[in-house]
């Protein structure tokens, strides 16, 4: 009897007590849930504008609406697959490389092992992390540079010719992946890096007992851990799979018209219509179609992800 | 067993090469343009850009520190958003971080999804920059360059995840003794988190330091731009000049003024050098700080 009074007791007084503190919380919250739809939820209602024949002086409510002409426009225009093509193009060489990149510099940090050498490279490879796109534009600069840069320093040194790069679009594929993975392989790094450290070293021993060599530990033990990461990093970066660092590819090729068919994506088309006289209609139809076709890829993927392994889906 | 330890020592060194490699090429850009920086203009003209200085000089940095007041004007700029927007953005994520982290609290998951979302799907460019300059009308106002990064979903999720890891056991403690949340918050679980809160201040720092793209959209004001905004301002302008283009930036600048390759790089280094002190300082945070953090809703 009196067990259960005091069970009935206890939630009263914590009920009591709590009522205070979920305000206090709520209240420590709101600043950031008001930023949060002022600048993200407010923005999706403006996706309305793609279906409107946008006009400044009219605005988003009393603007015309015209259905789907923004985007008959869109994707009938000549330039819409080429578009497309590059972003998807560079997006996944950004994905797999990357990953593959990243897992790999992640396990040869794990077989080097002294903790010293480790924290050597790894602060090393967060350098470039810290660099503005801008900044690394002026370090591609200095190696493309057609007179004074350094590739072609070398290879005039070795007899051969100087190559225009920045009038040359059949590089940049290469260029841009690389300096793409560069940039972020410290930090992509870390991630896998702190994964496989949380691998038990007992299973380790336990495979060396059986006699397995370093590559079967790879394959069988590694590989099998990082899979939910690998996953998991792979389909937030599917939901972007329709957007692009602008700054990489605005700045990296310095604008160079010559290099557009090569280089132009998404975001870059978006950004110069909102700047120069473009029609707002028809860059929000792009928008509209990297949200909307982000939002489902990353839905769908998960889906099937949850299907077949449901610890490794996102959500 | 001699022919598996000779194996081990050839993968160790095999790893230890290619990482070294890796490495150096994260390395080697740096000392190139800080070289070029010190380097005199004929002889890059003469050499190209290379990887020790030849004929040491500091006319580059003479050059910029003279003949720009533009320059200083982007630093006083750049740094007074970062100041102001790093602080403020790291006690909003603090306090966002926090009821996020507790499981008792009653809207948890509801606020959790309502920021998820947004990691998820998003209005994107041209709807913000309608709303930012016709709704907010905060075009060419310094605000525009400190609000719109103020919050990020990301840091909050990676704060969370360091919350999560203080027992439990510490704020019922507190709340006993009752203490407010407000105080539980900044008394208890901070202190224990530093190597959290300075990943997190790290990155906004980051963010605001080599702010560019808002200064693109909203900044028309010449006297009020961002540091990393005049560096490509300045590039673009050479550009312009180097391609003979009818740019009307280009029309406003004196072309005998222009900053030459070696300026260039003494600029960058003034750019980005000052981000690199701070990395040094915070390293030791840094990378144990990330791998907390884990992106799963």
């Amino acid at each position: 009897m009196q067990e259960k009074e005091t069970a009935k007791a206890k939630p009263k007084v914590k009920k009591r007590k709590y009522r205070y503190g979920h305000w206090a919380m709520t209240a420590m919250l709101s600043p950031a849930v008001i930023f949060v739809f002022i600048f993200s939820y407010l923005p999706m209602i403006g996706l309305i504008i793609a279906f409107q024949n946008y006009k400044y002086n009219l605005g988003m409510f009393k603007s015309p609406f015209v259905g789907f002409d923004n985007f008959k426009f869109l994707v009938f225009s000549d330039t819409f697959m080429e578009l497309v093509r590059n972003t998807i193009g560079y997006n996944m060489a950004f994905i797999i490389f990357g990953m593959v990149a990243a897992v790999l510099v992640a396990v040869m940090m794990d077989m080097v092992h002294k903790k010293v050498l480790v924290k050597i490279y790894q602060s090393t490879m967060f350098l470039p992390f810290f660099l503005s796109w801008i900044v690394v534009s002026y370090i591609t600069h200095s190696l493309f540079q057609f007179d004074y840069g350094i590739i072609n320093n070398l290879i005039r040194s070795f007899g051969g010719e100087g190559i225009s790069f920045y009038s040359e679009g059949k590089y940049w594929p290469l260029i841009l992946t690389v300096v793409s993975i560069w940039k972020s392989i410290g930090k992509n790094s870390l991630v896998y890096y702190g994964a496989i450290l949380s691998i038990s070293p007992e299973l380790y021993e336990s495979a060396s007992l059986d006699g397995c060599g370093g590559f079967a530990k790879f394959r069988y033990i590694t590989l099998p851990h990082l899979k939910s990461t690998m996953i998991i990093l792979t389909i937030m970066a599917i939901g972007g799979i329709f957007r692009s660092d602008y700054g990489l590819f605005y700045y990296l090729p310095k604008d160079s018209g010559a290099l557009l068919d090569w280089v132009d994506v998404l975001d870059t088309y978006i950004l110069r219509s909102i700047r120069s006289t473009g029609n707002i209609g028809v860059s929000s139809a792009a928008g509209f179609l990297q949200s909307i076709v982000g939002f489902v890829l990353v839905v769908a993927t998960n889906y099937v992800v949850k299907r077949i392994d449901e610890d490794s889906s996102l959500f | 067993m001699i022919e598996n330890k000779f194996q081990k020592i050839l993968s160790k060194t095999i790893a230890n090469i290619i990482l070294i490699v890796v490495a150096l090429s994260c390395l080697i850009p740096f000392v190139i343009i800080i070289s070029a920086s010190f380097t005199s203009e004929g002889e890059i003209i003469k050499h190209g850009y290379g990887m020790f200085p030849r004929g040491f000089t500091l006319d580059a940095y003479k050059m910029v520190m003279h003949s720009s007041g533009e320059l200083l004007d982007a630093y006083a700029v750049t740094i007074y958003t970062t100041v102001v927007g790093s602080l403020l953005s790291v006690l909003m994520t603090i306090m966002a971080a926090y009821p996020l982290s507790r499981k008792d609290y009653k809207w948890q998951r509801i606020f959790n999804f309502y920021f998820y979302f947004t990691m998820l799907f998003s209005g994107g460019a041209v709807p913000s920059y309608i709303l930012i300059s016709n709704y907010l009308n905060l075009k060419n106002n310094i605000l525009v360059l400190i609000l719109p990064l103020m919050f990020n979903v990301w840091n909050t999720f990676l704060l969370r995840t360091y919350f999560q890891q203080i027992p439990s056991a510490m704020w019922e403690a507190a709340e006993i003794d009752g203490a407010g949340q407000f105080k539980i918050l900044f008394q208890i679980i901070v202190p224990m988190s530093v190597t959290g809160v300075a990943t997190i201040l790290l990155f906004v720092m980051l963010a605001y330091w080599n702010e560019w793209y808002l200064c693109l959209m909203y900044m028309s004001n010449e006297k009020v731009i961002t540091l990393q905004f005049y560096l490509s301002r300045v590039l673009s302008e050479i550009e312009d000049t180097v391609n003979n283009r009818s740019g009307t930036i280009a029309m406003n600048m004196d072309v005998s003024n222009l900053p030459n390759e070696t300026a260039r790089m003494a600029m960058c280094v003034l750019a980005a050098g000052p981000m690199m002190f701070v990395f040094m300082f915070f390293q030791k945070y840094f990378t144990k700080g990330l791998n907390v953090g884990s992106v799963k809703g």
